[in-house]
Order: C-alpha cells, then sequence, then structure tokens
C-alpha cells in the first residue's frame, strides 16, 4: 500500500523539492499552500501523515495542525508533522507537543527526512490488517492482495477499508475494478465501449450492483472473498486464450465479444427497475449502442440470440416504464367504474342505478314509478363502465399506457412493442476471437444478400474455400442511352439466368440491386479468374446485345483485391 | 252468351241509383281513400284556422352546429353490424357519432361492436347481458349519446349516401321534432311477395308520406331509418315499450306538438319478407300494434275530453274509417253481394277489380312521374296481381289482426318483444 502525504507549504519551491523525494519513495504525494487548502482537501481525501510549514502567513503551521487535528478524526487523521527552521519557538509554544506528531528541522537531509516518516507512518494494527488480507488472497490462490482501481473515487472511509483489502493501482496493472457505487456507471460503461480496459472483471462493493457486475465483495463475506478471487482467476486466464487482435480491439463489436469470452457468460438481460427499459446488460456497455451491435453481430453469424420477453415501450420516449390501465375511450382518464344498468320493463327505462336510486328505494326516472319487484318490473341487464371524468359511458374500456418516464400518452393497440432476447457467443465468434493471428470483425460491406448466400455455401464448404467476384456491366450506360432502363435491367437478368444454368451447383449467383456478384465453392481466386472470361463470353453470346460484363475479385475480408 | 258478357250487360243495363246500390263499398271505402287527401287539406287547414294550437319550437338559432348520433340497436346482428356500420361512415355527411348497443345478444355482435368501437368506426359501444327489447336499447343510447340529432337505424338497411344529409335537413325547421326518409326495399326481385310490396311501398310510403306530409300528417316515423330532436325526445320521456315503438313515439311527439316530417330524398334501403308467410307474420304483428296503439294506448287524442287533438282525431278517425271498417265492411258486402244478385255478384266483383286494376296502374303512373324512379314499367305487370293480392289477401290479414288484438289480446304473445317487457306492458 502506498501512503499519502500532504505538503502544506506556501514556498512553492520547497513543496515541489520534498514531493519529487517523496515519491521516489512511492509515496502519493499532495500539496496544499496553506491551512485553509489542506483542511479542505483532508475532507475529500485520507492522508496518513501531513507535513507542515510552520513559517507561513495567515494561518501558521501551529494553527493549521490544531485545525486539521480538529477536522480529522481519532484514529484515522494523519500524522502531523511540523518542518521548521526554528525548532525552538515551536518546541516551547504551549501544548506543540500534542498537536504535533513530530517536529523535524527544516533543512533536512532526504535520508533522515524518510526515515522519520517511516517511523512514523509504523500502524503495527493496520499492517497486520493488511498482512491478514494478502493472507486471505493467497489462501485463494492469488499472489496476494489485488489490484484494483475503484469507481468512483473512494470516500475517506471508503479508502480506509478498500487500502486494507487491495492493493491500490492503476488500470495498467489493476487486475480488477471495484465499484463503490451507482454513479461511476457511466464512466464505466463510457470507457468500455471507447477506450480503456474492457476485460477486467468488475466487482461490486456497493451491494447493490451485483447483477451487472462480473462479482460482488462483502468484507465479512468469506463466500464473497472465494468469488472475488475466482472471477480474477477466470478473467486472468481466459484473456491469456484471447487472439492478441482482439486483446487490443478498439471496435465496440469486438469488445463486446472480446468481454463475453473473457467473462464467459452470456448477454442475458437482467431485471432492473431503475433502467427505463426495466432490463440492464451486464458488462457495463453502452446501453444505446448495445441494440444495433447485438443484431448485427446476430446478423452476421458471431452471436445466437433467445427471446426473452417483449415489452411495450412508449411512442414518444421509447421507455419501457409504462403504466398499464383501462381507460375513458373519450378522455382518456383512467377512472372508471362499473356501474350496473337497470332496465325497466313497463316504460323501457335503461339507466345507471344511480339515476333509479332514492334512499333505499328504486324509482324510475321516466315514468316515476317504484320499482319493487326484480324480473318483474325490472331487471339488471348489465353493466357499464363510467368514466368519472367526462361522464362519458361504454362498455368497451380502452387499454392505454402512461409513461412513467415522460408522462406521454400511447394507446394500447397503438403502442410498439420490443423484443428482448438473451445473447450467445457462436462457436466462430469463439474460433475467431482465440485465433492468434489476424482475424476480420469489422463489418465486410458485404451486401447482406451476399453475405447470406456465403453463409449458407459455407455450411458445406469453409467459408474460405469460396471464390467471389463482383461483377460489373462496361456498357450499362451505353444501353441505357440507346436502349432505356428496362431493357438494361432486362439484358442483366438474362444473363444472370444463364450464368446460374452454367454454373449449376458449383456455386451461386447473388444479384442485388446494386450489383451482381459470382460465388464459386471449392475454388481459388486466381482459378475464378481463369474461369470467368469464358463463362461470361458463352452467357452473354445468347442476348440480345452485349452488355459488357467484367469481374472484380473479392477477398472474404471483403476488400476488393484488384 | 258467356259469363262475361252476361256480367257486362247486366252492369250496362243499370241506372245510375242501382249502380252505387251496387258499388256502395267501392265508393264509400276505396273512393274517399283517394279523395281523401284533398279532403285533409281543407279540414287540416280548417283546424289550424279554429284552434291556436300551441307548437313547441326548437331554440334558434343553434350557434355550434348540431351534433348528431346515429344509433344502432341490434340483437344478434353479428353478420350485419360491422357493414352497416361502414355503410354508414360512407355517408356525405359523416360528422356523427355512431352508438351501438348489443341488447343481449348471444352471437359476437358485442365483440364486433367492440372491435369496431377499437377501430375508430364506432363511438361507444353498450353490451347488455339480458334482452330488453329495441326500446330500451334505444333508450339506454339516447342517454349515452351527445346528439342534438338522434338518428335510429336498422342493423339490417342499407343507406344511400346522403341520406343523413338529407335528413338532417329536416330539422332546420325548428318545429319538427322528427323526421324519417323514404323505404326502398332492394329485393323486389327475389319473389312476387317481394315485388307486391315494391309496388306497396312505392305507393304508401315514398308517394302516400310524400303526400301526407303537406299536411303535416305523418303519423309513422319509419324505425328503420328516422331522425329525432332531442328535445322532443326528452320531452316525451324517449322510447316506450315497443311493438310498433315508431307508432308510438311519433303519436306522442305529434300529441305534444310537435311536427313530424317525411324527407323523400334520404333512402333508406331494406330487405322485405320474401316469402308470404313470413310476410303475412310481419303484417300481423304491425296491424295489431296499429290497433293496439291507436285505439287503446292513444284513444284520448280522438275523443272528447282534456287530451282531444283535432288533427290527432283526423288521422286517427281516417285510419279507423279506411282501414279498421274498411276491412271489416268487405265481408258482410260480399256476403250482401253474393245474396242479393246471385250469381251476378262474379261479375261485379271482377267490373271492381277492373277499376282498381285502373286505378292503381295509374297510381303507379304518378307515383314515377312523382318520385322520378323507374317505376311504371318495372311493374306495371305485376299490377293486376297486386290489386288482387291487396284485396283479398292483405285485407282478410288486416282482419284477422284487428279480430285477433281486439278481442284476444294477440300483441301480447308476439315474440318480437322479450316475454318479461310483453307481460307488463302498459295498455
Amino acid at each position: 500500500m502506498r501512503e499519502r502525504i500532504l505538503l502544506v507549504d506556501d514556498d512553492t519551491l520547497a513543496q515541489d523539492l520534498l514531493k519529487s523525494v517523496l515519491q521516489t519513495r512511492g509515496y502519493v504525494v499532495d500539496t496544499a499552500e496553506d491551512g485553509f487548502a489542506a483542511v479542505r482537501m483532508l475532507r475529500n481525501e485520507r492522508y496518513d501523515l501531513a507535513l507542515i510549514d510552520y513559517h507561513m502567513p495567515d494561518l501558521d503551521g501551529f494553527a493549521s495542525a490544531r485545525l486539521l487535528r480538529d477536522v480529522s478524526s481519532g484514529d484515522d487523521g494523519p500524522k502531523l508533522v511540523a518542518v521548521t527552521a526554528d525548532n525552538n519557538a515551536l518546541s516551547v509554544r504551549p501544548g506543540a507537543d500534542t498537536v504535533f506528531d513530530a517536529i523535524l528541522p527544516k533543512v533536512v537531509a532526504p535520508q533522515p527526512l524518510i526515515s522519520s516518516i517511516e517511523q512514523l507512518l509504523k500502524n503495527p494494527k493496520r499492517d497486520r490488517a493488511i498482512e491478514a488480507a494478502a493472507a486471505s488472497w493467497r489462501e485463494r490462490g492469488l499472489s496476494g492482495r489485488p489490484k484494483v482501481v475503484a469507481f468512483p473515487v473512494p470516500t475517506r472511509e471508503q479508502a480506509l477499508a478498500l487500502d486494507i483489502c487491495f492493493d491500490r493501482a492503476t488500470l495498467a496493472t489493476a487486475d480488477m475494478i471495484v465499484l463503490l457505487d451507482a454513479s461511476a456507471l457511466e464512466t464505466i460503461s463510457t470507457w468500455r465501449a471507447r477506450a480503456g480496459d474492457f476485460l477486467l472483471p468488475v466487482v461490486d462493493l456497493s451491494g447493490t450492483l451485483a447483477t451487472s457486475c462480473d462479482a460482488a465483495f462483502g468484507i465479512n463475506d468469506p463466500l464473497s472473498w472465494n468469488a472475488a478471487a475466482e472471477v480474477i482467476g477466470k478473467f486472468s486466464a481466459r484473456r491469456a486464450l484471447l487472439g492478441r487482435e482482439s486483446q487490443r480491439a478498439v471496435d465496440l463489436d469486438t469488445r463486446l465479444m472480446a468481454y463475453l469470452y473473457v467473462a464467459d457468460r452470456a448477454l442475458c438481460p437482467i431485471g432492473d427497475p431503475a433502467s427505463k427499459l426495466f432490463i440492464r446488460y451486464p458488462g457495463f456497455f453502452p446501453a444505446n449502442e448495445l441494440g444495433a451491435v447485438t443484431e448485427r453481430l446476430t446478423g452476421r453469424g458471431l452471436l445466437r440470440r433467445t427471446f426473452v420477453d417483449r415489452f411495450h415501450s412508449c411512442g414518444s420516449c421509447h421507455a419501457h416504464r409504462l403504466n398499464v390501465r383501462e381507460e375513458c375511450l373519450y378522455c382518456r382518464s383512467p377512472q372508471l367504474s362499473e356501474v350496473s344498468l337497470i332496465h325497466h320493463f313497463s316504460c323501457a327505462a335503461l339507466k345507471p342505478e344511480d339515476a333509479f336510486r332514492s334512499g333505499k328505494n328504486l324509482i324510475c326516472p321516466k315514468c316515476r314509478q317504484h320499482l319493487r319487484h326484480y324480473g318483474s318490473d325490472y331487471d339488471k341487464p348489465g353493466t357499464t363502465l363510467q368514466c368519472g371524468s367526462c361522464g362519458a359511458s361504454n362498455s368497451q374500456p380502452l387499454v392505454g399506457f402512461s409513461c412513467q418516464d415522460c408522462g406521454a400518452h400511447t394507446d394500447g393497440e397503438a403502442a410498439s412493442t420490443r423484443d428482448v432476447y438473451s445473447f450467445e457467443l457462436t462457436n466462430e465468434a469463439i474460433a475467431r476471437l482465440t485465433a492468434q493471428n489476424s482475424i476480420e470483425f469489422s463489418p465486410r460491406d458485404l451486401p447482406p444478400a451476399l453475405e447470406w448466400e456465403l453463409k449458407s455455401l459455407s455450411r458445406d464448404y469453409h467459408e474460405a474455400a469460396t471464390a467471389i467476384a463482383k461483377i460489373s456491366y462496361l456498357k450499362r450506360e451505353h444501353v441505357f442511352k440507346t436502349r432505356g432502363t428496362a431493357a438494361f435491367l432486362k439484358l442483366r437478368e438474362l444473363f444472370i439466368e444463364n450464368l446460374r444454368n452454367v454454373i449449376a451447383d458449383l456455386g451461386s449467383v447473388v444479384a442485388t440491386e446494386e450489383d451482381d456478384y459470382l460465388l464459386l465453392k471449392e475454388t481459388d481466386p486466381e482459378e475464378l479468374s481463369r474461369l470467368a472470361p469464358s463463362l461470361f463470353k458463352q452467357c452473354e453470346a445468347l442476348l440480345a446485345e452485349s452488355i459488357g460484363p467484367e469481374f472484380t475479385l473479392i477477398d472474404i475480408s471483403g476488400r476488393l483485391a484488384s | 252468351m258467356s259469363d262475361f258478357e252476361l256480367g257486362l250487360s247486366f252492369l250496362l243495363g243499370q241506372s245510375g241509383r242501382s249502380l252505387i246500390a251496387i258499388f256502395w263499398y267501392t265508393i264509400l271505402f276505396e273512393i274517399p281513400r283517394y279523395a281523401f287527401p284533398f279532403l285533409a287539406v281543407a279540414l287540416v287547414q280548417f283546424a289550424a284556422a279554429m284552434s291556436s294550437r300551441k307548437r313547441f319550437v326548437a331554440p334558434l338559432p343553434h350557434d355550434a352546429p348540431l351534433k348528431v348520433s346515429v344509433l344502432v340497436v341490434g340483437h344478434n346482428e353479428a353478420n350485419s353490424l360491422e357493414s352497416c356500420v361502414r355503410s354508414l361512415r360512407e355517408q356525405s355527411f359523416n360528422e356523427f357519432e355512431i352508438v351501438i348497443v348489443s341488447d343481449g345478444s348471444s352471437d359476437a355482435t358485442a365483440a364486433i361492436a367492440a372491435r369496431l368501437v377499437r377501430g375508430g368506426l364506432a363511438t361507444r359501444a353498450f353490451t347488455l347481458d339480458l334482452r330488453g327489447g329495441k326500446s330500451s336499447g334505444v333508450n339506454l343510447a339516447i342517454a349515452a349519446c351527445r346528439g342534438d340529432i338522434i338518428i335510429s337505424v336498422d342493423c339490417d338497411c342499407s343507406y344511400d349516401r346522403f341520406a343523413i344529409e338529407r335528413l338532417l335537413g329536416a330539422f332546420v325547421d325548428p318545429s319538427v321534432g322528427g323526421a324519417c326518409g323514404d323505404i326502398l326495399p332492394r329485393n323486389g326481385n327475389t319473389s312476387l311477395a317481394a315485388r307486391f310490396q315494391e309496388i306497396e311501398y312505392l305507393m304508401t310510403i315514398s308517394v302516400g308520406k310524400l303526400f301526407v306530409t303537406a299536411f303535416d300528417q305523418v303519423t309513422c316515423l319509419s324505425g328503420a331509418f328516422s331522425g329525432f330532436r332531442r328535445e322532443a325526445l326528452d320531452m316525451v320521456g324517449a322510447f316506450d315499450v315497443g311493438g310498433g315503438e315508431d307508432l308510438d313515439i311519433t303519436l306522442r311527439l305529434r300529441a305534444r306538438g310537435w311536427r313530424t316530417s317525411f324527407v323523400p330524398a334520404a333512402v333508406c334501403y331494406t330487405d322485405v319478407p320474401a316469402t308470404l308467410g313470413t310476410l303475412v307474420h310481419q303484417r300481423l304483428r304491425w296491424e295489431r300494434d296499429a290497433v293496439r296503439l291507436r285505439y287503446r294506448k292513444h284513444k284520448a287524442v280522438m275523443l272528447p275530453g282534456g287530451r282531444f287533438v283535432l288533427a290527432e282525431a283526423i288521422h286517427q278517425c281516417e285510419f279507423l274509417l279506411f282501414n279498421v271498417v274498411g276491412t271489416v265492411a268487405f265481408v258482410p258486402y260480399i256476403g250482401w253481394l253474393f245474396a242479393t244478385y246471385g250469381e251476378m255478384a262474379l261479375p261485379v266483383l271482377i267490373a271492381i277489380q277492373l277499376g282498381l286494376l285502373l286505378n292503381d296502374a295509374t297510381m303507379l303512373a304518378l307515383a314515377a312521374v312523382i318520385t322520378g324512379r323507374p317505376a311504371f314499367w318495372r311493374n306495371l305487370a305485376y299490377v293486376p296481381g297486386y290489386s288482387l293480392f291487396s284485396s283479398y289477401v292483405m285485407r282478410f290479414v288486416r282482419l284477422w289482426a284487428y279480430g285477433q288484438e281486439w278481442f284476444f289480446f294477440g300483441s301480447i304473445r308476439d315474440n318480437y318483444l322479450p316475454r318479461k317487457v310483453r307481460a307488463i306492458r302498459r295498455w
């Protein structure tokens, strides 16, 4: 553990000098230019020791120390060390020996200063706790206390506890990320997607975010120590299996897949009342981009999806947090009440029961006759729903959704739905992730129809064994001008038809709106270039007019070869 | 000498006075019937001059355009409900709400109504688990709807594109409390009975009502297609128990001083009974309801007393004389004819029928001219049959209905209404 030292000195030169000396010894050093600044910093961070210059304007070292003593609580406060050129003046000041833990002469050689500090920082109780924690981790298979990065920046109290169980480090060297509360979720998700490490486990220390994290840790729960150790071990082992490209990936698609591989889990939605979608996916990837990424990867056969649930979503803000209610058809108020209807046989009055009620009596509002005999005088043929808001009545309520996020209203029948899936890596994705050589994950820019065809061909043959050529038509413009668009399209259609007939089951032809592609199974590109001209010639010979078919080879990663 | 020649010479040999003696029935019941409209004009004008009858007038002007509601009340109408609503939505005037009531349907009516409401084609729907009859269903819809003008339609009818727009035109006159459209059979080609009804509807509704509306004597706003002013409905407490609820509400609106009107350009198409059996069944029901409502429930308007209204007494008496007495007197007339003239009675009857045939053909031609529809050549060949059918079939159906209702309260057994309602209906 690296101790934190606060330097309080109005002389910046002396401050810098001292800071660099201490930093070379591995201390974390912050500086404050006066006592007030020191108090402010102490409020936000825990320090093990404060070096205070005795001679400062406004508030001298002694007063500053008293102030610091006041704001720091009990044993947790930093050791206070006075630095002064006038040792005697301070020593004789009453109370100085109780406020300061030590008084050191101002001009000091580095070595005595360092030893004095080391001496002061020794905390046998705390050191024992730290050693015990390291032993616990070693029992669970780690080399010592795991190196962690905490999000968000821990409070002084949190830092105290953290520094016992973990060794705080930078992202580059960390074994895991610990999450202290939900306020850091956004930070984590931005750098999961864009920069920073995406292959470290995130361990929940807040006690509320466990489902999103890879594990949860509670200092009093020995099982959680096991879980944390296990997840660190697993992540580290599986990271080693990833291809180099995957480890260094910068695109969200690859990052997501690499994370799923390393975490060895499926991307399953987790119920989350706090999310406006009611669900959240683990792994802290940005929720607004995840939909597009998963859809793209599923389309490319790298993720396999399984239906989980269907949500209605707000037409205005797309939130799923909707209040479902029966509403009045006219004013959309949910204040509906069911009222009985009374049918008075002898005058055909048929109205809500309220219209007949007069104390205990039922009196017909139309003919003022008393209704006495159910079944002979009157009956209750049904009920109707009455709106307390607009007074309208109707037998059929409407189902409506009111959005709890933006307040927008959507009629039940007009509400759009969104399906939620869980995703897992396909074998193909795993093969690519773990390939040690060049792998290609970024979209190949191939038209979907071609991707599809390629995929269906490679069910029988390895994808790489298929050669692809893009067909273009040199005389396209010419035919457009001389015979019109429709004629060209007809000729092109005939040409493709011929080509399909000629190659039969040796491959296939994919015609898209833009371009056409020729795919030949178990063929290498050279062979395709040799075969294509004669194939084209043969197929074009049957057309009424030449459309000048030419081909360009496409390599499997989507780049045009030549 | 054949019977015909014998009969002809017998008739030609009669003096004017003895001709009257032979043809008294025709002179008393058939000829005045056609002459009555003219009589009515005179009487109505007289009545208007004699009494300062208070008329209800709806508040004018309406600042906001009138809101319109169309009510579709049906029992087990799953097959026709959707097409009915869709055809209503095709109207030239479309700014109206549609209120559907499924009256104790056991089929998919309620589900279809709900779907139409969800789809925005209809505005609201009510589902009743127990059938209560059309009146109560319409009353429920009237209470729930928001229209100033409330139009009641039948599920199995379809409507001309401009029907609702034209019908609403009647309500420009603030004294009009209710108005009905013209009803045209759309299945006149399916059977002889249907074709006879096509001629009958043309004469009695398309032309008959057109004629009487001029004298403010529209006494039945057809249940298939009528509009009402909300103030008028509120005043009379909306519909009473059926059957014949359309005749009933018209009589009650008129009794309270509202004008009722017929709009010939608002056309509604309906399927009339295609077989003799169903036609007879329908007419027995209509005629029973007519005598029950006119001479039991609403007799007060024609009897001396506080509720007497001259204009109402006129049509009540007209119906009594020409429909009821005329029908009843026909049997003794035939008997008398045969008793007095023996075998000469037959040529007399044939002569009467020929006269009626001529009369009906003339009426048909006039009707074609008045309505502007190509009805004359289409129906001419059916006129002889129609004349015979009305004289010797429908007249006896009426007779049967009147006897059954007056002496045996036949309408109480009419399953057009649920039993629970029929059982305690007030008379």
